[in-house]
């Protein structure tokens, strides 16, 4: 069970301006692991993660979450997935500028189907754990990077998630605030035995990982590898 | 819903800045509206009054009442019809306090003479019944009405509002009063519809010709001349205003577009953000126009008689409705975007 990536392969452009990015990438999550991925600017980390996500989609191959092929399904199921089963959090936090700190959350549980009072209840349980109990009637101008950021990771778990998805979610923290919210998503992937695949540069941050992916020349390659090829070098 | 209002809320300057742009257009046209149905009214309400449908008039005469006469053609008309009405023209001055003032004398049968708003119609032939707006140069019942240079005379037994022939007050007087007057006539005869077909028929009698109701309005001359440019006036406000409000409902879509994109990439659903769009275009539309009919009321009263001014409640539904076709139209061209932004592009970047 978890996330599983079979072979998939990705290219942009056709005839003379076709390029390959993704050659034939296979990862495998398991649920409760944090995962990570790295690899050179312009590899295609994003480019992978986005089909993970279904926004974009594939040229071949098999990705499957506890089993399911999801990303053959229809747009509007695929939209709901995304809403219900899966947790972005971006590189900016992307909050909604006109939202309180605890409507950003409500806004997407209601939007799942909870009842105003529940998602309520939730959102504050959430925002409380992150240490935002006192910030919850704020806009977002006014809350530092780090909180906002704190805010947008609430906002990927208040569905309740089976994937985590971040895409440089620390690159606009210092390192105190990285670590902190680094430590948050691994508990929380823990907590909640969902699967988290979160591109990262920032090596200190590496120790979080279960294990570690480096995406080079359109195929991964484990920490084990990498490690070798640092010996030789 | 919600996300509509929040923002709605949260940016209120920017919000109430277009709501304004939008009272003023609609007050624009609503006032426009207004003063095109006052300039009707004053051209054609007294052909309104009598609620008839077809006319027999005089050939050649531009499809003028006041210039036909068919009184010499009235025994063939009536060995075709007797149905009709007859209407009597005459135009006179006459001498008021300050200045002399132009009179269309009418008289026709009961069935479908207006009846009187002030006082009562006239019952013999020293009896007038004035349109309502003499009032405004201070003529009350039982006043005296000199025609000019002779020695007729009439007594005021009532007021009518509204009836009026190419800026020209009509009053009502009865056969013998019509009789008392110099250059009276027969200029019509009015029937309520063409129910026999007898068109053709009267159509062949000699300088005689039946025309539709909308003919006689449309050859009074100033009637088309106002409210030709008054009504391309309000097409063209309308048409600004819905590229005021798609001018700046896109400009606003764009600049949320990664906000946009964000929202579509967690799952919110492309209905949910055409909805959003809607009921501000809406919410914004019924502000603005709700405030300019206010306004109107409010002017309404204050505006006198003597000025053409008329408001009705179909006019103001009527301009309403059209608002907000006009604002979901200046709406597509945001929404057309927000189906288009691509949830993509939020992933990766800024
Ligand atoms: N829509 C597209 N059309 C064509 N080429 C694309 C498209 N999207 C991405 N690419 C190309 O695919 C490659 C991978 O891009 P991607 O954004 O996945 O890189 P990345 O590993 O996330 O880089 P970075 O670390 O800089 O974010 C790049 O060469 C990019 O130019
Ligand atoms: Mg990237």
């Amino acid at each position: 069970m978890g996330l599983k990536i079979n072979n998939l392969t990705k290219s942009f452009g056709t005839g003379d301006i076709e390029t390959q990015v993704l050659k034939g990438v296979d990862i495998e999550v398991k649920e409760g692991e944090l995962v990570i991925l790295k690899g050179a600017s312009g590899s295609g980390k994003t480019t992978l993660l986005s089909i993970i996500g279904g926004l974009l989609g594939r040229s071949g191959g098999e990705v499957s979450l506890n089993g399911e092929n999801y990303l053959d399904i229809k747009e509007k199921a695929l939209t709901s997935m995304r809403l219900k089963e899966i947790g972005f959090i971006f590189q900016s936090s992307h909050l909604i500028p006109y939202m309180k700190v605890i409507d950003q959350l409500t806004f997407i549980g209601e939007q799942a189907g909870m009842s105003s009072k529940n998602a309520k209840i939730r959102a504050e349980e959430l925002l409380k754990e992150i240490g935002l109990g006192h910030r919850l009637k704020a806009y977002p101008n006014v809350l530092s990077g780090g909180e906002k950021q704190r805010v947008a990771i609430m906002r990927a778990w208040m569905n309740e998630p089976k994937m985590i998805l971040a895409d440089e979610p620390t690159a606009s923290l210092d390192a105190q605030r990285a670590t902190e919210v680094m430590e948050m998503i691994r508990d929380n992937i823990k907590v909640k035995h969902a699967v988290g695949l979160m591109i990262t540069h920032d090596e200190r941050l590496f120790g979080y990982a279960d294990r570690i992916y480096t995406l080079d020349d359109g195929y991964v390659a484990d920490e084990k590898m990498d490690k070798k090829e640092l010996i030789y070098n | 819903m919600k996300l509509a209002l929040k923002e709605l809320k949260f940016y209120k300057f920017k919000y109430v800045l277009v709501t304004l742009i939008l009272f003023l257009l609609a007050f624009l046209v609503l006032f426009i509206s207004a003063l095109a149905q006052g300039l009707a009214k004053e051209n054609i309400s007294g052909i309104e009054a009598w609620n008839q449908e077809q006319f027999i008039i005089s050939e050649g005469v531009d499809d003028s009442l006041t210039q036909s006469d068919i009184s010499e053609q009235m025994d063939q008309i009536e060995e075709v019809t007797i149905e009709g009405h007859n209407i009597e023209f005459s135009r006179n001055t006459i001498d008021a306090t300050n200045s002399n003032i132009d009179i269309v004398f009418t008289n026709t049968d009961e069935n479908i003479a207006p009846v009187a708003d002030e006082g009562r119609f006239p019952e013999t032939s020293d009896e007038i019944l004035l349109n309502y707006k003499l009032t405004g140069e201070g003529y009350e019942v039982g006043d005296t009405v000199k025609i000019k240079d002779s020695d007729t005379t009439f007594e005021i037994t009532g007021f009518t509002e509204d009836i009026m022939y190419s800026h020209t007050s009509m009053a009502y007087v009865t056969d013998g009063g019509m009789d008392r007057l110099d250059s009276s006539s027969i200029a019509a005869v009015a029937l309520p519809e063409d129910t026999n077909g007898i068109s053709e028929e009267i159509n062949n009698i000699e300088d005689v010709k039946m025309v539709s109701n909308d003919v006689i309005k449309n050859a009074i001359p100033s009637y088309q001349a106002e409210q030709q440019p008054l009504n391309l006036m309000i097409v063209f406000l309308f048409i600004i205003s819905a590229i005021v409000l798609s001018a700046f409902f896109y400009v606003i879509t764009i600049q949320k577009s990664s906000q946009l994109g964000i929202l579509k990439a967690i799952g919110t659903k492309n209905g949910e953000l055409v909805k959003t769009i809607l009921v501000q275009v809406i919410l914004i539309t019924l502000v603005g126009v709700v405030l300019s009919i206010g306004i109107m009321f409010t002017l309404n009263t204050v505006i006198p008689v003597s000025m053409p001014f008329y408001l009705n409640t179909s006019l103001m539904m009527t301009v309403s409705g059209l608002f907000l076709a006009v604002a979901f139209l200046g709406a597509i061209l945001s929404l057309v975007r927000i189906v288009k932004i691509d949830p993509l592009d939020a992933i990766g970047g800024e």
